[in-house]
This record gives C-alpha cells, structure tokens and sequence, in this order.
C-alpha cells in the first residue's frame, strides 16, 4: 500500500490541471450549453480524485458524506411524488377535457404511464425513475422533464458561481479594510452598505437597477433574458461576451445581498485575528505590514468563511430563482414558475428535485473544501 | 466564605463586565427583563429601528384614517397618474391644493391639468369598494357644461329625462355657475337610490375649476375602523379626488392609501409568521433534544431535509400542492403556514443543541430526583432557558418573512387583487417599460426596505442586549 502510494506520488498531482485546460478548451470549441453539465461533472469527479491523491483521508470523509446524501435525495424524490399526489387531478386530468381523444385511449396511457398501479407501486416506479434520470413528461411543454431541466440548470448554475465569485470577489477586500480602518470612515461606509445591501430586496434591487440603466440610457447593459436577438448569428467569442454582459445585472444583484452578510463576517473574522498573538509576533519580528495582514492574517480569516459556503450556497440558489423571474434568465427558477402556473406538476417536482441535488452536491463540494483547508474535520 | 467583589477594582472601561458585577451587588434585584432592556436603551440603531417599527405598525393600524382615499378606490380615467404636486398658498393665503389632470397622451399615460372652467360632479363613495362615477366636462359654454354633465350622470345611474335627481342637479349647476367665485365645490345630496336593497343617499361634490382643495380629517370615503365602527374621517384627503401624493397604479388606484393597506398584510405576516415558527421550532426542537433516541434521529433527518431545499424552491413546493382559486383570507393564511414551514427547521436545530446541554444540568436532574414528569421538567425548567435565544433567532428571521410574501406575492402565488400586499403592488414592474416610464410604482420596494432595515437594526439591537457576548 505504501509503495502503492509512493509511485502515485512520483507523477506530481499538479500535473492534472492540463487535463482542466483541455477539458474547458472543449467546452469553448463546442460554444454550447449542453456540455457545460457534463463538463461540470467531470470537473467534479477530477477534484474528487486529486482530493484522495493529496491525503487518503479524504477519501473515507467523501464516502462517508456521499453516504449521508442518500437518505436526503431519496426523500427529496419522496416529496416530490407527495406532491404529484396531492395536487388535485393527474397528468391526463388536461387530457381527458378533450373531446377528441377517446377515454378508452386514456384509459391506455394511464395503464402505460402506471398510473392504474396503487399508489406504492406508483412511489418505487418514480424513485426508480428519477434515481435513473427520468422525471416523467412535461405535457405543456411536449418534451421529457429531465432534458428541460438539465438545460435550465446549467444557466442557474452560471448565473450562481458568477453572482458567488463576485460576493467572495468583493466582501475579502471589503472586510480586510474595514477591519484594518476599524471606527474610521472606511469601515463605517462599508458597514453602511453592507446593511443596505442586506435590507435591500432582491428583485427590488432589480428593478432600480432596471430603473437607472434605463434612466441614464447606459444600453451596454441588457435589461433581461440571457441573450440578444441576434445571439445565433454571433461568433463563438461574441456569444460568451454576449451572454457575460446578460450576467451583469443579475450577478450584481444576488451578489450585494451575498456580500453584505460575508462583509460582515469577514471584518469580525479579521479583527479577531489582528489580535492574535502570532500576528503581534510577525509584527514584533518586524515584518511588513503588508505581509503580516495577507500572510498570516488573511489566510486564517478566510477559513472560517468557507463554513458559510454551505448555508449559501442554498440562499444563492433561492436569490436565483427569484432574480431570474424578474430578470427573465431562462434558469431554473423561472421554469419551475412557469411550470407552477400551468401547473404542470411534473416538471414542478423534476425541476424542484434537480434544484434540491445540486445544492446536495454543492454543499458536498463546500465540506470538501473545508476538509481540505481544516484537517480537523476529516478526522472527526 | 463568599468572596466580595469591590466595585472598584472592576475595570470600568470593559462596561459590561462592571455593569454585571454592579447588577450582582446592588441590594435591589433586578429582572432579568429590565437589564435586558436598558441594555437595548443604550443600543442607538436598535432604537432607531424600533422607533422605525412603531411608525410603520401604527400607520399599518390606522391606514384607514392614513390614506386619502381607500384601499379599492379607483378613478379609472387615472391610469399610472404621477405623483401630483402640491400648491401649498393660494392668493397669498394657505389654501393647500392639487391641480385636477386629465391625459393628454393615452400611450405614454402624459397628464395636464384641466382647464379652468370645468365643471364636475363627483359621486362620493357610499358603499365601501365602489368606485365612484365622475362627470366632467370643460365645454366652452356653462351650459355645454351642464349638458354634457347631466347626460353623464344620468347614463350612469341609468335614470329617465325627468328624474327628480337631474332636476335637482340641475338646479344646483344653474345655483353655482352664478357665482363669481372660479373654484366653488359643494356638497349636495341629490336623493336616494336603492343598492342591494339598502337605501342610500347619493352624494356628490359639485365642483368648478380645476384645483382640489386638500382637507384635513376632513369627510370622506367612509370604512369600517378594524371592523369596529364605521367612520369617514381622513387625516388628509381631496373630497374631490385628484390628490395622489404617490401616483396611481395601472387601473388608477391611489397608491399611497395602497401601500398603507398593503402594509398590514406585508407587515403582519413577518410577526405571526415568526410566531409560530418559534413554537414549531420549540416544541421540535425541544422533544428532539429532549428524549433523544428514535424520536431526535427522524425529526433531525426531517430539518435536515427541509434545509437541503433552497428555502424558495421549498415555498414553490409547498405552493404547488394548494389548490388554486382560494380567497384572500386563506391564501394570506396559508403564505404564513408556509412561510414558518419553511423557517423552522434552523431553529429547531439549534433549539435541541441547547436542550442537550441544558439536560444535562443539575437542577433537572433535581427536579426528576423529586419526581417531576418529563413533561413538566421539559416544559417548565428546560424550554424556557432557550426562550431568550430563541427570540433573537426568531426577530431577526421576520426581515425574511416579509422577504418570502413579497417575493411570493410579486411572482402572483401569493396576495391577490384587489388586496393589496407590497409584493404584489411590485408586480407590475416585472415589465421594464412600466418601469421607465411610471417609477413611482416602485414606492412599495422602498417600504419593504424600510422594514427590513427596521427590523435588521431591532434584531441586532436585541441580540446585543439580550446576548451580548454572542459573535456577530
């Protein structure tokens, strides 16, 4: 085993990042959508492995938490059916208003679909379904659920990872120079805007900032959608460059409300540390300034926010889903809307089970990264 | 021997260390209330919110006697009518007043104020909910005006030629087209009409020129006070219409009186919301803590469930399973329903963390020793060591409360009209032309900023006094 080990460590693992390369190349060349998911989770799966590469801890601790998924995803699938059963009516209720199609031909898609079946019946065969990939059939939109959703998450997941890239982006700086300016006019203007940013609505920010693009006459940036008019015709760059300037507004508005709360915990965080002993030690050794804040103080700040990752990860998702209803980002918050109000119940329940999985698997990805920064966990 | 603290060796720089140690030794005692609440004196933006809150909950209470017009008042000529100006003085004498407007342009909804030699008639509301009917004419000639007018009214109310009320109307017309003065209005009783076999007076404002006089607790649309008694009374109105201090909404509703509807259903929500979050939280929280075993492990998989949902997936869920066509009653009951099943997962984690360490305390195993049932023991010695906390972690959820209605609300799965809730009242602007062109409909979002800020400062402001070692 040791050996095993040895000879594993002689290729460095760094070296798979050339794989990365290779694979986000791919995901350029072929410009579309459909393999961003795919792509995402090979992405995933290198991680994982290069996680087990670095220490063989990590292994037992992602087995372990993969372990603990299950019960959750099998009774996020449970209520999704509850869902279907309760609403009133079933997939054919629509169907059967039609004078044009015979009951008897109903009567033999519901034998097809099973929904003759009792309703236990009916639960595995949906469990079975889904765990497979299958969330049934969307009959207003003429196409199965899973192709739906799986090409809606892919923009949820873009319009996310932006909005969080911006608040972590943003609320480090933030919080480092509050926390050095402490009482002085800096860190009270930041505090200032992070409890306005965390006051401020959603979908309210949305529409003022809705209201000053449009006042000022600033048209660089779209008022909505994901893509021009002309998106088709565009070429491969200007598609992405198209699709970034989409970003900017939804991504500005989830992420004020995600830096605000961060802002916050990172200036406590950072004024903690700054009174650490060993920060008064690199001072004393006569380091400078700047190397005693972003060498020793800045990492060990950073650490506890990862523990944060996971909580919002669930409130971005929810910040998503509401930005993109009013922003029109064709995500999956405003398929599961427009879904809710045709109330076509099984891409209701498709679209809330994929959204609930992701989060699953984004938080798994959080406790990995906190395992990896804080080797505490990996042993507990 | 019990050692004695002098109070001046307490370092009196660190306040609240001394403070304790002068509340331990001072001779009176002390509740843990009244610290509690000179702490939270001392907290300058809790209070601020606090007195923010007051505000925003009394004129929710007294929205009836607040707002210039009511709820469902609507002037349907005045559709997305800007915020009208105020002429504070008239002839060098304070006579506050609007201008009546009328559009020039439908399709960029342009208002300008009507000439001055109009003559109008407006219905004052009789039954509350009814829209009023109003005639107006600005012919050149008093009498095109009366014509035009009387031929109005009689379509609206549907009467012969020769109906005693035209006769009077007329009558009163001839009466105040007499005067010099260009700006009489009048209030006439014309006679009665018979509405859902209830007789009632029809009463009118007659009215010359174009300028509404503003009144204070002055008569006019009459409603019912919380269901009370009736009354009539509004802190400032136009009798006349035409006064909108904050515009009006796509069907010409008074937006101001409005959001001041509006703000009971916004605002209440968050508070019972929480309140029962707290007692789910509590009660799940505590028998989880408390007796462990097979009862902790389903009800931790059951929170552990609810907060693997993005907590607006799980409102479209919940939402998804109710049938449509509810009335506004159950639907604002039924937002609150979901809103603290959505809500009490945190806190019933955190609640059974607490009731962990609490069991394990002394004085519960006394209390057991001395045969108390697991019941009491649970409900009257470790429950209420968590209350405190648990009001922290509750006020600062509501800001999410009034978060969630809105959000549910503005997607149209929440309120419905004609209730107003802020949330909805937002709605209209999910279109970027109504957006640019009528900003003022954006009024309600800068209320539920308000209130959330509001409540942010008091939570914190209650957290600092009631916890005050606790991180932020």
């Amino acid at each position: 085993m040791q050996l095993h080990h040895n000879m594993i460590r002689k290729f460095h693992w760094k070296m798979t990042f050339i794989l990365d390369v290779l694979l986000w190349a791919l995901l350029v060349f072929v410009g579309s959508w459909g393999w961003f998911v795919s792509i995402f989770a090979a992405e995933v799966l290198m991680w994982l492995m290069r996680l087990i590469w670095i220490s063989p801890m990590m292994l037992r601790f992602i087995i372990r938490r993969l372990i603990h998924m299950i019960p959750i995803v099998i009774a996020v699938v449970a209520i999704g059916f509850g869902l279907i059963q309760l609403a009133p009516g079933d997939a054919f209720t629509l169907m059967s208003l039609d004078p044009s199609i015979r009951p008897e031909d109903i009567a033999m898609f519901r034998r097809q679909f099973g929904l003759d079946q009792p309703w236990y019946i009916q639960f595995f065969r949906y469990i079975w379904n889904a765990l497979r990939g299958d969330f049934g059939y969307s009959l207003t939109m003429k196409a199965p659920v899973f192709t739906l959703v799986s090409q809606r998450a892919a923009n949820t997941i873009l319009l996310s990872l932006t909005s969080l890239a911006l608040a972590w982006g943003l609320s480090i700086p933030f919080g480092v120079v509050a926390a050095r300016n402490q009482y002085n006019w800096k860190d009270q203007s930041i505090s200032f805007f992070a409890f306005f940013g965390l006051a401020i609505p959603n979908f309210f920010l949305a529409f003022l900032l809705i209201y000053i693009v449009s006042a000022t006459g600033f048209r660089a940036l779209p008022l909505g959608g994901m893509t021009s008019i002309d998106h088709p015709q565009m070429t491969q760059l200007q598609q992405v460059l198209d699709i970034a300037r989409h970003l900017v507004i939804p991504a500005v508005v989830i992420g004020t409300s995600q830096m605000a709360s961060l802002t916050r915990y990172m200036r406590g965080n950072m004024l903690e540390i700054l009174n650490q002993q060993y920060v008064v030690t690199a001072r004393a050794k006569g380091q400078s300034e700047g190397k005693v804040v972003y060498r020793h103080a800045l990492r060990n700040a950073i650490n506890p926010m990862i523990t944060i990752l996971g909580f919002q990860l669930g409130a971005v998702m929810s910040g998503a889903a509401l930005v993109e209803n009013v922003l029109a980002w064709p995500g999956l918050g405003r398929l599961i809307l427009q879904a809710l109000l045709e109330r076509d119940i099984y891409m209701v329940t498709g679209s809330i089970i994929y959204g609930v999985i992701l989060l699953v698997v984004g938080n798994l990805i959080a406790d990995i990264l906190l395992a990896l920064v804080d080797p505490r966990i990996r042993v507990s | 021997m019990i050692e004695q603290k002098d109070i001046d060796q307490v370092p009196v720089d660190i306040e609240d260390v001394s403070l304790d140690v002068r509340e331990g030794i001072s001779d009176e005692g002390q509740s843990l209330w009244s610290v509690y609440v000179r702490r939270f004196k001392k907290h300058t933006l809790g209070r601020v919110g606090l007195v923010i809150l007051i505000i925003l909950y009394l004129s929710a209470l007294f929205a009836d006697f607040l707002s210039p017009f009511s709820m469902t008042w609507t002037d349907r000529g005045k559709s997305y009518h800007p915020p009208t100006s105020v002429v504070w003085f008239q002839d060098g004498q304070f006579k506050p007043f609007v201008y009546e407007q009328r559009v020039v342009n439908i399709a960029r909804r342009l208002y300008s104020p009507v000439p001055m030699r109009t003559l109008r008639v407006v219905t004052i509301e009789t039954v509350v909910g009814r829209s009023p009917r109003r005639a107006l004419s600005f012919a050149q000639s008093a009498e095109e005006r009366k014509a035009e007018v009387l031929s109005e009214v009689q379509r609206h109310y549907r009467i012969p030629d020769e109906d005693p009320i035209l006769v009077k109307l007329a009558a009163e017309i001839d009466a105040i087209e007499q005067l010099g003065d260009v700006d009489e209005h009048r209030r006439i009783v014309l006679g009665t009409r018979t509405v859902n076999g209830i007789e009632q007076d029809i009463e009118v404002w007659l009215t010359k020129g174009n300028k509404n006089y503003l009144r204070v607790f002055s008569q006019g649309i009459p409603y019912s006070f919380l269901g009370l008694f009736s009354a009539n009374r509004h802190l400032v109105t136009s009798p006349t219409g035409g006064f909108f201090p904050m515009g009006t909404d796509q069907l010409g509703r008074d937006l101001l009186s409005r959001m001041l509807h509006g703000s009971r259903l916004s605002l209440s929500v968050g508070v019972i919301g929480a309140i029962l979050t707290f007692f789910i939280g509590i009660i799940i929280g505590g028998l989880a803590g408390y007796f462990g075993g097979i009862v902790d492990t389903l009800l931790m998989r059951l929170t552990e469930i609810v907060i693997a949902f993005p907590s607006l997936y799980l409102l479209f869920a919940l939402r998804s399973s109710f049938p449509p066509g509810l009335t506004s009653i159950q639907i604002y009951l039924l937002i609150i329903i979901i809103l603290s099943l959505v809500g009490w997962a945190t806190l019933a984690r955190i609640i059974r963390g607490m009731v962990l360490s609490i069991k394990t305390e002394d004085y519960v195993l006394s209390a057991r020793t001395m045969g108390l049932s697991h019941w009491k023991i649970l409900i009257r010695h470790v429950l209420p060591n968590t209350f405190s906390f648990s009001i922290i972690q509750v006020t600062l959820a509501i800001p999410g409360y009034i978060l969630g209605e809105s959000a549910l609300s503005l997607l149209g799965l929440g309120i419905t009209e004609p209730q107003a809730s802020w949330g909805l009242m937002l709605s209209v602007a999910r279109s970027t032309r109504v957006i640019q062109d009528f900003p003022w409909v954006l009024a309600p979002g800068f209320a539920i900023f308000l209130a959330i800020l509001a409540w942010n400062f008091f939570g914190d402001g209650v957290r600092d006094s009631v916890d005050p070692r606790s991180k932020h």
